[in-house]
Parts: C-alpha cells; sequence; structure tokens
C-alpha cells in the first residue's frame, strides 16, 4: 500500500537522485521473501544495511518499523558514502510525504 | 584503543563461526551466523549492520573466511579498516588474551593496548576535539579581507563535527568552501580533516572553471579514498569564487545550496552530489553588488524538522527565514526565527550557515 501511495515521488525522486540504479519500498509483508531482510533477527533494532556485491552497492534503511527503502547502483557509479546520503534524503522525503494528508 | 564486543570469522566450508571476542550483552552473536550465511548465498563481499544509528557489525569475505567485527558508529573506520588489513590481534582486549593463553598453545605476537580511564578519555577526547576544531575551522577575520562582514552559525550533531568551511585569498579572487561529510562526530571531523588537506593542495591556484575543478577534485578524492579503502567517506561541496575586481561571484556545488539575498529579491542555487556521476555539474555567475548577502549552508539546515515533528524546513523555509533576516544583524535574525520553526525538534544533522555580506 505505501508502494501506491508514495510510488509517484519514489519515480521522481529515483530520477533526481539515482537515475541508472534503483529505489524500492519493501513493506512488512515483504520482509520474508526479501533477498536481504529474510530471516535477520533484530529487525526491530536494525537502522540500516549497507551490502556491496561483486558489481552493486545496496543501502537499506529503514523508515518505519513496517517499512525499509531499499536502493542499489552499480559499483562504476556511485560508492556507499553517496548512497547513504541519497538514502537519507529519500528517506527523508518519505516520511515527510507520510504525515501529509493523502 | 576503541571498545570491540564482537570479533570472529566465518569458515565458508565448515560453515561454522569462531569467536577471538565475544562480549556482547545484547546477543547480537546470534546474528552473526544468519549474515555470514546470507552474504554467503547472495555472493556479497561486504555487509554493515547499523543498530539504532549507535553500533554496528561490519561483515568482510577474505578468501573462504568472512571476518567480522562489532562496535561503536564513532570507531566504524578504525575498526573496519583494521578488519580489512587482516590486524584482529591488535583489536583483542589483554584479559581475553590471557585467557586465550591459558587455553590455547602461544600464537603470534600482538600488539595489546590497556583502555584509558573513563577521566583520561575525557581529557583526551576534549583535547583531541580542540585540535580538531583549531585545524579545521579558520577565523571569520579571513572572510572578511574579501566580504564586508561574516558571519557564522556551526552546530555539529556530536562534537566535533563533519561540517568545515574554509577559505583561500588569491591576488584577484578568493574562494569560499564549505564541506559537508559523511558521517558526525570524531568519523565527520577525521573525514572532513581528510578532504580539507586535499582541498588545499587542490586550490594552490585559482580555478579557470570551478565546475571542472570541482568534478576534478571528486573524481580525485575517489581515486584518493579508492586507494585507501576508505570508499565510505565522502563529501558534499559548495564552492565560491569571487572576482574582487568585477564583483562576479561564480558558484558551484555537490550537495551544498547557496541563497543569495539582493535587496528584497532573495534567490536560491542548488546542486547535487549525484551531478558529479551524471555529469551534469553546472556553475552560476552573479554580479554582486554591495549590501547583498550570501547564505551558504549544509543540508542539517534544510533537513531540520519543525517544532511539531512533522515538517522539513526545506528550501521554501529557508528562503522565508533569509527573507525576514535584518542586514544589520543577520545572524541574530536568522538564529531568532530557525530556533522558532524548530522549537524543541531534535537536531539530526550538522548544522552550519555561513552568511557572507558584499
Amino acid at each position: 500500500m505505501s508502494k501506491d501511495r508514495f510510488g509517484e515521488i519514489l519515480d521522481t525522486l529515483q530520477a533526481q537522485h539515482l537515475p541508472s540504479g534503483n529505489v524500492e519500498l519493501v513493506e512488512e509483508d515483504e520482509f520474508n521473501d526479501h533477498p536481504f531482510l529474510s530471516g535477520l533477527p533484530f529487525l526491530k533494532s536494525i537502522s540500516e544495511l549497507q551490502l556491496e556485491s561483486e558489481d552493486k552497492y545496496y543501502v537499506i534503511t529503514k523508515i518505519t518499523d513496517k517499512l525499509f527503502l531499499s536502493i542499489s547502483e552499480v559499483k562504476a557509479s556511485s560508492n556507499i558514502g553517496i548512497l547513504k546520503n541519497i538514502s537519507k534524503r529519500i528517506s527523508n522525503e518519505i516520511r515527510t510525504a507520510a504525515i501529509k494528508p493523502i | 584503543m576503541p571498545s570491540v564486543n564482537l570479533l570472529g570469522s566465518f569458515s565458508y566450508d565448515h560453515q561454522s563461526v569462531e569467536f577471538f571476542v565475544n562480549r556482547e550483552d545484547k546477543a547480537h552473536s546470534a546474528i552473526v551466523e544468519v549474515c555470514c550465511k546470507k552474504m554467503k548465498t547472495q555472493g556479497l563481499k561486504s555487509m554493515t549492520i547499523e543498530f539504532d544509528h549507535s553500533s554496528f557489525i561490519y561483515f568482510l569475505k577474505k578468501g573462504d573466511h568472512i571476518r567480522f567485527i562489532e562496535g561503536n558508529n564513532k570507531d566504524y573506520p578504525v575498526l573496519t579498516s583494521k578488519v580489512r588489513l587482516g590486524l584482529e590481534g591488535d583489536l583483542i582486549p589483554e584479559e581475553d588474551l590471557k585467557e586465550k593463553e591459558e587455553t590455547e598453545p602461544k600464537a603470534a605476537a600482538t600488539v595489546q593496548v590497556s583502555p584509558p580511564s573513563s577521566d583520561d578519555l575525557d581529557t583526551s577526547l576534549k583535547e583531541d576535539h580542540a585540535i580538531i576544531h583549531h585545524s579545521l575551522y579558520q577565523s571569520l577575520d579571513q572572510f572578511k579581507r574579501n566580504y564586508s562582514n561574516a558571519e557564522l552559525y556551526f552546530k555539529p550533531f556530536e562534537e566535533p563535527g563533519g561540517d568545515f568551511y574554509w577559505c583561500r585569498d588569491y591576488q584577484y579572487k578568493s574562494l569560499v568552501a564549505l564541506g559537508d561529510c559523511t558521517g558526525h562526530g570524531s568519523l565527520g571531523a577525521m573525514i572532513a580533516m581528510s578532504v580539507m588537506t586535499l582541498l588545499k593542495q587542490f586550490f594552490r591556484l585559482p580555478p579557470t572553471s570551478l565546475k571542472d575543478a570541482l568534478v576534478e577534485f571528486h573524481h580525485q578524492m575517489k581515486e584518493l579514498m579508492e586507494e585507501e579503502i576508505l570508499d565510505t567517506f565522502d563529501v558534499e561541496l559548495g564552492v565560491l569564487l569571487l572576482d574582487k575586481r568585477t564583483n562576479i561571484l561564480t558558484y558551484s556545488g555537490s550537495g551544498v545550496n547557496m541563497t543569495l539575498k539582493s535587496g528584497d529579491e532573495v534567490n536560491s542555487y542548488r546542486s547535487r552530489k549525484t551531478n558529479i556521476i551524471t555529469g551534469k555539474v553546472t556553475e552560476e555567475q552573479i554580479q554582486l553588488k554591495e549590501g547583498d548577502q550570501i547564505f551558504i549552508y549544509s543540508d542539517g539546515i534544510l533537513d531540520q524538522f519543525d517544532a511539531k515533528d512533522e515538517k522539513r524546513m526545506g528550501l521554501k523555509g529557508l528562503q522565508q527565514i533569509v527573507t525576514n533576516t535584518h542586514p544589520q544583524n543577520t545572524l541574530s535574525t536568522f538564529l531568532k526565527d530557525f530556533n522558532s520553526f524548530r522549537g524543541k525538534t531534535e537536531q539530526l544533522d550538522d548544522q552550519t550557515m555561513l552568511i557572507l555580506t558584499v
């Protein structure tokens, strides 16, 4: 549902900040199927995950206990520091949008 | 020596975890095996898990093992680089070593450092912060050589902070830079010191093209940081180049914005860090006149939430406050409105606002 509500905002933010990367929201009912979040204990006390694969960086930031923001970018175009900044900005935008009336 | 709660390695072949240090009271050790197996199945090279913005566990794949370490966020660069370099022995507390020696045959020599007492640490930290402050922050008098007035609001989220400001005077030009580094506290300050060193070296001569210089600076910084395995370090910059002969100001940035107040007119000039990646960095040239005021600031100002903790200040909010500032006491009128907007809401980032009057 959050995806529907914030879909347009996410598209805009992706175009602004990560034109060649990926931005998505992960909702509570998707945690168990998520490649990185599934099975993780202490999910409630985790505030952020930073991951590095062979060709990509990922940053997964908690927005609320039931909603995470996941962004990724190829290594040639970014680094973890940039992704962390972008993730912080997008998370703030989503938090701001969340408290506005629909 | 930073405090280490958890240190060890995971064997890919045996699927087993060995702890060198395990003094964790939150039972984070339970998460280690899950994460190591996840790294294996997902083909990950490294993983950092941050807990409540205060502590972390870092995992790094090296050969057929995954090394991991847990510590406080402020010690992240030190601890992760130790793990990357394979110097885990340095991090094992003396008492743990003694226990290990009693149960195991003697291993290779290890460096041991006794943790300082909390009083020593307190005094030492304050002295360190003072040294960092001194090296990072210039006197405002240096800015006043080329501007009729310079005022500053500087409030780190955690001392000494990752924001910095710097200026250099050339014969006909003057350069001002404001930077916002990744991280807060000592981590931010450490990155800021590295960036400042590079800035001083890079801008020994005035740039002919500010935007090209900014792109090249970030390019060189990235290369250098990657060499040093410091790729989590980064900075957003806003740079002003004033031609003293013509009073033409050139602004370019990689995430630090500028707002110009000229009479009753207020205009903001924005930049994004991603423009460095996409090659879309721009520069703005503005003809200044006497009395014009330049506001250059880190994103902690724009990201401040209001007294009800519901709405971000954002650019519109800032422009409103700038419009209402009084030219004779700009900073105090700015702070009056800014603090009124913020109320008692917690600050979430380092906040720096440099106000230069032409």
